[in-house]
């Protein structure tokens, strides 16, 4: 079973928000000096793989990102986290729509050995698009089921668990398929071990230009970002106390109908 | 000069933090709880501490400065320097299993498999035995004797005073003068001596959680084979002990510091007083400036240091430096992060005074302070290192 996880490289979600800001110009945000991590929900996806690889024992893992160089540092880390292949096409993500990334992505997996499974954090952390993941099924050909959080019988056909508003949906997987992983307690990422990290900085790393393998020509940008600006500082806050809880209580609810907020 | 980490750096620092979180921050509240309870200096316990290092052991974080034909990782100083700052900013004191005293490597291949081997595997204990009740920092001055019979078997006799781990260890390394003619120059001697051998200890209350033992040796039978190195040969080897340690130490000061500075900031941005949070003063402004200006000098200090032990040079007099910048930035810390809290940082419902008290002895162990400053200086008398020089 060859299993393909998409990884993102993302600006570090938790940095204080003072140092985060926008290149108003270029419309993207300045990430030159701030830390980039793998994005959270690709680390839930990949954490899924290596439990259905644990639970099969025939699985092989390629982690896939697109990305610039920058971007090796989280296949190093899949690696340490015992992936077996990991592969980049070398393009930069800031200068693509989800539509273009997608294309290019579906056409570096066609390089590979088929997968049986293709898994995608069910959105980034930086721009919450939410799109790849589907949009590589679109371009594969190959069914979607998003919101998946955990592999509920390893064997084939391989079932999966998927989330809904009001609880979830066990799906039977019928060939090859793209999930789209969201977070529960089961696909919190592993720690790498240090042996592995060791390891990992000797195992190769594959970089596809994206002209080998077709480009995005004749694919135009399907949307265009307008502006991107900081929200406006607001200063202002409205304390309620009113001596006691249950006062303070009654008055915070006057003050919110008021308001029209209840 | 690239003062970056390298990816492999940043992953197995990664995996530290989260080891820190999931295994030693939920262990706080109960060390506090100890803390509140009269036996917080007890905390945690030696069961705990296996259960950790084993836990630590399943990432793989064992024996990091064990060389890998001895089952370790042989991470090298730095990575070992930049853990250790990593897990000293959970305030519960811990260390990684995996470790054996450096100078047991010197054993031969009987001795090895005796104590070395087994040390690292966390199945034996070891401590490490100069000090006496009239030789601390000038450990040349040891009185216990160790004198040979004629069968081949050394008596030793003698007390041996703040022995880390004394109360806990099966086996000490102990230091016996042999020659006194000779004394440090060629007239003391490392021993190997299991407490079965007859040698006991009595746990010595301090201020902290350092919990050191005092031992006696009264006609201590030591068969011949439980020389360490060379009759005669000791000294050197003490002080090769000794040596490692002043790399890791300040390592940890930087890590509780940094924790320290960390509790500091918060509480100052959080707490009102004439209604402002005293972030907004200048007189809190710069305990805080303060305290971030010595805990980066001395980050870039044991990281030099480290460096030089890693690229094999002589890095004695950075060591010294780094020790004592170490010693004095946590002591500096502590002290500015009490007087943040005001009253609330004297008590023991926060965590601050068992730092504040525990810090103190960086200044103190190891070569005090004015043991750092005196080899500092002698360096510099001695024209063994030359101002301004770069490696």
């Amino acid at each position: 079973m060859h299993v393909v996880v998409l990884l993102k490289q993302v600006l570090d979600p938790e940095i204080p928000q003072k140092a985060f800001d926008v290149d108003p110009v270029r419309k993207v945000p300045k990430v030159e000096r701030a830390p980039q991590v793998l994005s959270i929900f690709d680390g839930n996806a990949l954490e899924l793989a290596l439990r259905l690889r644990e639970a099969r024992g025939d699985a092989t893992i390629t982690a896939l990102t697109l990305g610039v160089e920058r971007a090796d540092e989280v296949l190093r880390k899949a690696l340490a986290l015992t992936c077996d292949a990991a592969v980049r096409v070398g393009a930069d993500p800031e200068a693509l729509d989800s539509r273009q990334k997608a294309r290019l992505l579906a056409a570096a997996i066609r390089t590979l050995e088929p997968p049986d499974l293709v898994l995608a954090g069910r959105q980034a952390a930086d721009w919450e698009a939410g799109q790849v993941g589907a949009m590589v099924a679109e371009e594969l050909s190959l069914p979607c089921v998003p919101f998946v959080s955990r592999v509920e019988a390893a064997e084939d056909p391989l079932t999966v668990r998927q989330q809904l508003e009001s609880g979830y949906a066990v799906v039977r997987l019928g060939g090859p398929s793209v999930c789209t992983v969201t977070n529960d307690e089961t696909n919190v990422l592993r720690a790498a071990k240090v042996k592995d990290v060791m390891a990992a900085g000797r195992k190769p790393l594959r970089v596809i230009a994206p002209e080998e393998i077709g480009g995005i020509s004749g694919l135009g940008p399907a949307v265009e970002l307008l502006a991107l600006e900081l929200p406006a500082k607001r200063t202002g806050a409205e304390m309620v106390d009113a001596g006691s809880a249950e006062e303070s209580a009654r008055a915070l609810a006057r003050r919110l109908r008021e308001l029209g907020a209840i | 000069m690239d003062f970056r980490l390298s990816p492999e750096q940043k992953m197995i620092l990664e995996t530290v933090r989260s080891f820190v979180q999931s295994e030693l921050m939920p262990l706080e509240a109960e060390m506090q709880e100890a803390e509140l309870a009269g036996h917080g200096n007890e905390y945690p316990d030696l069961e705990t501490v296996d259960r950790l290092q084993a836990k630590a052991r399943e990432f793989g974080l064992w024996g990091i400065t064990t060389p890998e034909e001895y089952g370790g990782t042989d991470l090298g100083t730095q990575m070992a320097a930049l853990i250790s700052m990593e897990l000293a900013h959970c305030l519960v004191p811990f260390q990684l299993g995996g470790y054996a005293d450096n100078i047991l490597f010197h054993a031969n291949e009987e001795q090895k498999k005796e104590y070395l081997l087994p040390t690292i595997e966390g199945q034996r204990r070891s401590c490490f035995a100069i000090t006496e009740p009239t030789a601390g920092s000038d450990a040349t001055n040891i009185r216990m004797s160790a004198v040979q019979e004629p069968g081949g078997d050394w008596i030793l006799n003698g007390e041996k005073i703040f022995i880390t781990r004394g109360n806990e260890a099966d086996f000490a390394i102990v230091f016996a003068v042999t020659d006194k003619e000779k004394g440090a120059r060629g007239g003391i001697t490392g021993f190997l001596v299991d407490r079965s051998m007859g040698w006991t200890s009595r746990y010595i209350p301090t201020m902290g959680s350092w919990g050191p033992a005092r031992l006696s040796f009264q006609n201590v039978r030591v068969p011949a084979r439980n020389v360490l190195g060379e009759v005669g040969q000791g000294f050197p080897l003490a002080m090769q002990w000794i040596g490692n340690g002043r790399v890791l130490i300040p390592a940890r000061a930087v890590g509780q510091a940094e924790r320290l500075l960390q509790i500091g900031l918060d509480y100052a941005e959080q707490r009102v007083a004439f209604g402002h949070p005293i972030a907004d003063y200048q007189a809190i402004q710069w305990m805080l400036a303060d305290s971030a200006i010595e805990i980066n000098a001395t980050r870039l200090l044991v990281m030099h240091a480290a460096w030089k032990q890693d690229e094999g040079l002589d890095n004695r007099h950075e060591a010294s430096i780094a020790k004592y910048a170490g010693a004095q930035t946590a002591n500096r810390v502590a002290d500015r992060v009490v007087q943040i809290h005001g009253g609330m940082g004297y008590t023991k419902e926060l965590p601050i005074e068992r730092l504040y008290r525990d810090v103190r002895l960086y200044r103190i162990y190891e070569g005090t302070d004015e043991i750092q400053k005196r080899s500092i200086a002698r360096n510099l008398l001695r024209g063994s290192v030359r101002i301004g020089e770069w490696d």
